[in-house]
């Protein structure tokens, strides 16, 4: 056998701020962290599968998540994107249900594992946990939501501005005056999300660049008019 | 084929009391449980079907009905050396952390014939 890991720490997490359980404090935190399992993941590796039985939840703590679902056409289409101190299988843990989507790693991520019986212990015993766990539920509905009347009321040149936005939400960071996306989705994985095909999309990035809204180099996109785009995606707030 | 990691074989006396403990889980379809060099979130105690390890995607082991791997190495932090793939139609029980460490309080003399070092 091969010599124990390294154990990341809750209190050294790149993410400690961000997550359910950043709220818990010295033995608490402590706990969490004696008993969690670390793992990294490489581009490409699954973490759980949609139709196979939850046993727990993952926190992320470095790197980005597709999270998908196939359809009865066995069309796979992306459902959100999990970061830096999110969590997923949450929901399979109340509802004991089969996963409902498949979470895959888009670039090499470290992801933490807790049990669900400590997850149920842990939101009986701690406030904190519990009313994060809600808001998180909370935030997911709101955004699927926002994602089904988006689907509805927007065309795909709306969506891809939408989505953009999104992007830089989650995972803008502002470099030389422009907002860099710090993540790398390819175009079949952003087609995917806002529910149209490659060359669509590859047609409304192109037009996005030519009116001076964004800029790419290489597989890296660079938001250069947040008001423009957000004209372009016709949201008023 | 030789084995580097613990698998243990359960006797049907044992896998009835652990029944009392656990409910069968049924893998509808294959998944990757565990990547070469990760921990195991979980053990596994395979009730039907097949788990199959592989290193540099060549077959090192299959795992077969009443036998477990993972627990070992979910307590002590240790990497498993090999995929471990579970076919789509195959039951597990699962052994959580938080089951193997109630099993150490209630059921000592079963996690012991099982051979889980604690």
């Amino acid at each position: 056998m091969s010599k124990a890991s390294n154990k990341l720490e809750c209190e050294n997490c790149p993410s400690k701020g961000q997550g359910i359980f950043c709220q818990l404090e010295g033995m608490a935190l402590h706990d969490v962290s004696d008993h969690k399992v670390v793992n990294s993941y490489k581009k490409g590796q699954t973490l759980f599968v949609q139709g196979n039985p939850p046993y727990g939840m993952y926190c992320v703590s470095t790197g980005n998540i597709k999270v998908t679902q196939v359809g009865e056409d066995g069309k796979e289409s992306i459902v959100r994107i999990a970061s830096a101190g999110d969590v997923l299988g949450h929901r399979s843990i109340f509802t004991d249900q089969f996963y409902n989507a498949t979470a895959t790693a888009v670039e090499d991520c470290t992801v933490c594992f807790l049990d669900k019986k400590y997850i149920l212990k842990l939101v009986e015993q701690s406030p904190s946990v519990a009313c994060n766990l809600i808001a998180k539920l909370g935030r997911d509905l709101g955004a699927a939501e926002k994602r089904i009347s988006s689907f509805y009321q927007k065309n795909v040149r709306e969506r891809l501005a939408e989505l953009l936005l999104l992007l830089k939400e989650s995972h803008g960071v502002e470099e030389d005056g422009k907002i860099r996306l710090n993540i790398k989705l390819t175009r079949e994985e952003m087609a995917s999300i806002i529910g149209t095909a490659s060359e669509t999309l590859i047609r409304f990035m192109s037009e996005l660049k030519q009116e001076g809204f964004i800029e790419q180099k290489g597989k890296v996109i660079y938001i250069l008019d947040e008001p423009g785009l957000l004209d372009f995606a016709n949201i008023t707030y | 084929m030789s084995k580097t990691f613990d698998i243990e074989t359960i006797q049907p006396e044992q896998m009835k009391k652990l029944e009392v403990h656990l409910c069968p889980k049924l893998y509808q379809r294959q998944q990757d449980l565990i990547y070469e060099g990760q921990i195991p979130h979980v053990g596994f105690l395979l009730i039907e079907g097949e788990i199959i390890f592989t290193k540099r995607k060549k077959i090192h082991h299959k795992l077969k009905p009443g036998q477990t791997f993972g627990v070992n190495e979910l307590l002590r932090n240790y990497p498993l050396k090999y995929t471990a793939t579970i076919i789509a139609g195959s039951k597990v029980y699962i052994l959580d952390k938080s089951t193997i460490l109630e099993l150490k309080e209630e059921e000592r003399d079963l996690l012991d014939s099982i051979r889980i070092a604690l």
